[in-house]
């Protein structure tokens, strides 16, 4: 493994496992038990890359499958409590597709074959796009919900940074998925290419990440300064029975 | 700063016709019956499911609103739809 890589993988460690932290802290103080799968599935990630440091696929595999899947709870949990969704076959698909990388990992390994290798990379871009592809969906589905609501703007950016480091993360993905059949064929330095298109995506994740779930007071003002809340009428302060009364009256019963 | 109530009130407010602090008010005191001292911002959507469903639904009968059943219905379905508001509006 080049110095290259291996500086990839411990940045990779480091930021996703700090950040899962984080979240789970924030997760925790506000009560939000389904940004705890969230947090716990960015920990999962970061810990993969302990055992590719080691050149265990398959053992990463098991990290990027429960990672995986961790997303698939949280979007579950965020988008579609008490909805028709596609969750447990999202689920099977990523047990199968982590199942393929080690197993393909470990075929590969006992008879190196580049078909092999590829199968199991397909696998985990696969497995990638899978809850990403629907993150992206559920989070510009309510985004087209909510866009029209007079709430505070910040709100609604969240929405769109969601949906937008969700697509983000599909990015490597789709590198992965031909990294292979173009290093073998036109492009043989393509694999530098998909590790700078890892990192670039590592880091701008992040960095969205921190500004969805940590934004700072100055980015929420940014977002609302065109923001002129409804003029709320004067908060007096009436008994349970007259509240009562008014709407009765209001409405004409 | 916008929180679920105000969010849930304006629905009901539009559905009955209503002043938008009435609706706040109706609503916050459907809380106090079936939560009692649960903080707003710590309900999830099975909770606010639970207020709407008894608290509101009683709330409206002791109005005397006649159709309080497809009122509760309406604001339900909102928020089934819109449910990932009440984790991005908490953070």
């Amino acid at each position: 493994m080049d110095i290259g890589t291996e500086l990839y993988y411990y940045v990779y460690l480091i930021l996703w496992c700090v950040t899962g932290v984080f979240i789970i802290i924030k997760a925790v103080k506000s009560k939000t038990i389904n940004l705890i799968h969230f947090g716990l599935s960015l920990i999962s990630l970061g810990l993969a890359s302990i055992p590719e440091l080691f050149g265990s696929y398959s053992g990463a595999a098991i990290f990027r499958g429960i990672g995986l899947i961790l997303v698939l709870f949280f979007i579950e949990k965020t988008f579609y409590e008490e909805k028709k969704s596609p969750f447990v076959l999202f689920v099977i698909c990523l047990i199968i597709g982590a199942s393929f990388m080690a197993i393909f990992d470990l075929w590969s390994k006992v008879t190196p074959s580049k078909l092999l290798e590829y199968i199991r990379d397909l696998s985990f871009a696969i497995s990638i796009m899978i809850p990403f592809c629907w993150l992206t969906f559920a989070s510009y589905s309510s985004y087209k919900l909510v866009k029209t609501l007079e709430i505070e703007p910040h709100i609604i950016k969240r929405y769109q940074i969601l949906g937008v480091v969700a697509f983000i993360n599909l990015i490597p993905a789709t590198f992965l998925s031909v990294e292979i059949p173009l290093a073998i064929t036109v492009m043989p330095d393509f694999s530098d290419i998909v590790l700078i298109g890892f990192l670039v995506s590592s880091l701008l994740t992040i960095v969205f990440y921190y500004i969805l779930w940590f934004m700072p007071t100055s980015v929420k003002n940014y977002f609302n300064k065109d923001y002129t809340p409804k003029v709320i009428e004067e908060d007096v302060e009436i008994s349970e029975e007259e509240l009562m009364k008014s709407i009765r009256e209001d409405i004409g019963i | 700063m916008t929180s679920i109530i105000e969010v849930l009130g304006e629905q009901i407010s539009k559905a009955l016709n209503i002043k938008s602090i009435q609706a706040k008010g109706l609503l916050r005191l459907a809380i106090k019956d079936v939560m009692s001292d649960k903080p707003v911002d710590q309900m999830s959507l099975k909770d606010i499911k639970v207020v709407l469903n008894q608290g509101l639904t009683e709330r409206l009968n002791k109005i005397g609103v006649s159709n309080s059943a497809q009122i509760v219905k309406e604001v339900a379905n909102y928020i089934t739809a819109n449910q990932s508001l009440i984790t991005i509006i908490k953070i």
